[in-house]
């Protein structure tokens, strides 16, 4: 007996594992983390599904997701297996069929959440719980391997985000900041879920960074949350996170100062949790602008040599580039038409305010909307028509604000951003030269503006996204025209992703309770 | 009117949840079998009452809408009154919420650890079932099991394996027309494909078409003998070892 269960124990390590190494080389048969690829490009190589067959796309299955209400998940794929999450759920599916392999379920977890997608590596699928607990499944079982909890919802902590597999780490971070959770990103043991490292986002008292909020105590409950997935460098060894508003959102007048590292991108040593360099988008923002839009790393000629750069479209409206390896600011252009918050970022990348944005009790008009001109939704990059993909909300909000004393953990953001009835936003695709900041297409989608789909981009010269109206479309990436959609007919709220299963391309998408798969016809055998 | 203020002070009195004391638990087993299991059955498997181990009708209700139906009733259906006191109805009460509630939150009888040397020894267990990633594939993940179960189906699978059948452990083999033959459980399978794991954990998409002969063994593969191949204090251990399985530990 032992013999047999030793042999079959054995000859399961010894089956296929998802190295480092596959994360790093980039989506191609597989789609092993969130944005694709380390470097948040969501860009694949397959060719396919092109401008020539973009047209024969067909259904091939469709999943439904017990219990979803609003799928936001990005799937991973490896060897033909698809792993899809729902709140406190995780679903193995044959990417071939739609067919279910296993389901894990966590029954005792508190809440029900978002949850943006799943992790891979070695022979264990991850994910987060609502409330902060890593879970380890074995990949072709779901048999749980363990839970480890790394932080607490009585201080205002939950989770939704996709866990992001580096080296032997996996990185998590949190929710809450809205109602005045501290910040952190932590980087767990992928073996044992043991703590590596943990950087708060808001620094303690006589820290760096501290300076820059008004009152000590406010340092207690900055936010600067860490809710989505982040992007890294291999060769610099620098992991990109960005991070949420600092709190009350909407009310600063306790906390002046810059409010660091709130709105910021941080740039973090992957081994030490170290924080190289970081730059603030919205320095004391008022507006509930996270700056949760991805920071996507190119290696882009600028001022004619190449360089190392991140470029990251901003909730505030402006398309940021910045050197990599430095944090040096490059260039800001406004990319949404929308934007009357500040005439524009100066030469060391400060905003310059227009006077009057803030918001009052009675209520100021400013754009973009709370929603942001950019959010979490996936951009894309296509090396080969140089264009990044971006899905736009062009909207302006009423602020409104509440100097009533902060109280942490009761939901008290000091009040908000409404949609201003008679002034519908509009979503747009738009495709950004990152070299110049300009518009190069835009693909207009009609809707009530309420999508938030992001797109994948591929080497067949096709870029695919959800549009405001619940559709999956290809369009086609050099000039935006129009080449297939098909109508899911509810809100999309999460990014497509691309894949090879026996030898033939898939394009996924999640709807609110589905998961909906694509390829190319072929008659029935 | 004063009846009625008398049922809401009441209500908001009963609304407390009462912790489940094993000795309440053991008395109201006692109240149980004989005035309950009549129409509930013996395991609360259910009968001419419906089931109370698996039915939502007791883990959806309140402590004071299971208390007002055990003491008067159930008005259209065959449940009736009782003149017990309320301290029995009490511990009546504490039994049957104990057979919905996982395992893993009722006090359970017996030695985890003699359990634990009977799940890892001589019952065998890790042969198909895996803890925390260490055991078989063949039968299903026991990390949470205490959580996932109550009490009664986790001693029902235990003694009486054949009895449901968890989807996705049926054994199977498969002759495929390429003469190769698979072994192992479907994890699912349709009039068009098969997805069969193997003992050493790997899954095989197969095609219908490309299959030649199935056999799916119907019932259980798990021992049904386990009355007699473990004595009366093996079975409680194991099953109490059992009822403590939880991925999340204390919370």
């Amino acid at each position: 007996m032992r013999v047999l269960l030793m042999v079959a124990l054995a000859a399961m390590a010894a089956t296929a594992q998802v190295k480092y190494e596959d994360i790093l080389a980039g989506p191609g048969a597989n789609w092993l983390t969130y944005a694709g690829s380390y470097s948040g490009q969501r860009h694949s190589p397959l060719t396919q599904i092109n401008t020539e067959t973009a047209k024969n796309l067909t259904a091939k299955w469709v999943y439904h997701v017990p219990d979803a209400k609003k799928l936001e998940a990005v799937p991973i794929v490896y060897d033909g297996i698809l792993y899809v999450t729902n709140s406190n759920q995780l679903h193995a599916l044959d990417a071939r069929t739609g067919r279910k392999i296993w389901v894990y379920r966590d029954e005792q977890a508190e809440g029900s959440r978002v949850n943006r997608g799943p992790a891979i590596l070695g022979d264990k699928v991850y994910f987060v719980t609502t409330d902060c607990r890593l879970v380890a499944l074995h990949r072709k079982t779901g048999a749980v391997l363990w839970h480890k909890k790394y932080a607490e919802t009585k201080d205002g902590y939950f989770a939704t985000m996709a866990p992001f597999a580096v080296k032997d780490k996996i990185v998590v971070g949190m929710g809450g900041g809205d109602s005045g959770a501290r910040g952190f990103l932590k980087a767990l043991s992928a073996e044992t879920g043991e703590e590596m490292w943990n950087f708060w986002t808001v620094p303690a008292k006589g820290e760096p960074g501290a300076e820059t909020w008004s009152k000590d105590e406010t340092l207690k409950w900055g936010g600067a949350a860490t809710w989505l997935s982040g992007t890294y460098d291999p060769a610099l060894n620098l992991l990109y996170w960005t991070t949420g508003n600092p709190w009350p959102d909407f009310y600063g007048g306790d906390r002046l100062g810059a409010n660091l590292y709130s709105d910021s991108l941080i740039a973090l040593d992957v081994d030490t949790g170290k924080l190289k360099w970081h730059f603030q988008f919205t320095p004391h923002d008022t507006h509930d602008w996270d700056a949760q839009s991805w920071p996507v790393l190119l290696d882009m000629e600028w001022a004619g040599k190449m360089r190392k750069v991140v470029v990251h479209p901003n909730r505030n409206g402006f398309f940021y580039v910045l050197d990599r390896v430095t944090g040096e600011f490059l260039r800001a252009t406004q990319f949404a038409d929308k934007v009357d918050w500040a005439k524009g970022i100066d030469a060391k990348g400060v905003p310059i305010l227009v006077p009057g944005k803030d918001p009052t009790p009675g209520g100021t008009r400013a754009c973009p909307a709370v929603r942001g001109a950019a959010n979490w939704m996936s951009p894309s990059y296509n090396p080969a028509t140089g264009l990044f993909y971006l899905p736009t909300l062009e909207q302006c909000d009423i602020y409104s604000s509440s100097a009533k004393e902060p109280k942490p953990m009761t939901g008290f953001a000091g009040t908000g951003g409404e949609q201003i009835p008679a002034e519908p936003g509009q979503m747009l695709l738009r495709a950004i030269d990152p070299k110049t900041g300009k518009r190069v297409w835009q693909y207009p989608m009609t809707g009530p503006a309420t999508a938030w789909a992001g797109t994948v981009s591929t080497a067949g010269g096709v870029v695919l996204f959800g549009d405001d109206a619940g559709h999956l479309v290809a369009a086609d990436a050099k000039s935006g025209k129009h080449l297939w959609h098909f109508g899911t007919s509810q809100n999309v709220t999460a990014s497509p992703i691309t894949y090879l299963v026996d030898g033939k391309q898939y394009v996924t998408i999640c709807s609110a309770t589905h998961v909906f798969t694509f390829g190319l016809f072929t008659p029935a055998e | 009117m004063r009846i009625l203020l008398w049922l809401m002070v009441g209500a908001v009195a009963l609304a407390q949840r009462a912790p489940l004391k094993q000795e309440d638990v053991a008395a109201g087993r006692q109240l149980y079998m004989s005035s309950c299991a009549g129409c509930h059955g013996l395991s609360g498997e259910g009968g001419r009452g419906p089931n109370l181990m698996t039915g939502r009708a007791v883990s959806r209700s309140t402590d004071d809408v299971l208390f007002q139906a055990l003491k008067f009733g159930l008005a259209g259906t065959d449940m009736p009154p009782t003149n017990l006191p309320d301290e029995k109805l009490w511990q009546i009460m504490a039994y049957v919420r104990g057979l919905s509630a996982p395992a893993y939150e009722i006090p359970v009888e017996g030695d985890e650890k003699a359990g634990a040397a009977v799940y890892f020894g001589k019952g065998g267990c890790t042969k198909c079932h895996a803890i925390a990633g260490k055991g078989g594939v063949f039968g299903s993940d026991l990390t949470s099991i205490g959580h996932q179960r109550p009490l009664n189906l986790i001693r029902e699978a235990v003694l009486d394996p054949g009895r449901r059948i968890a989807p996705g452990y049926q054994r199977a083999t498969l002759h495929l027309k390429s003469g190769k033959t698979l072994e192992g459980v479907l994890r699912d399978y349709t009039t068009y494909n098969y997805t069969l794991q193997d003992g050493t954990g790997e899954l095989h998409f197969v095609k219908a078409v490309d299959v030649a002969d199935q056999r799916i063994l119907p019932g259980s593969p798990m021992p049904g003998n386990y009355r007699e191949t473990l004595t009366a204090a093996e079975r409680r251990d194991l099953i109490k070892f059992l009822s403590r399985q939880s991925a999340r530990g204390e919370q």
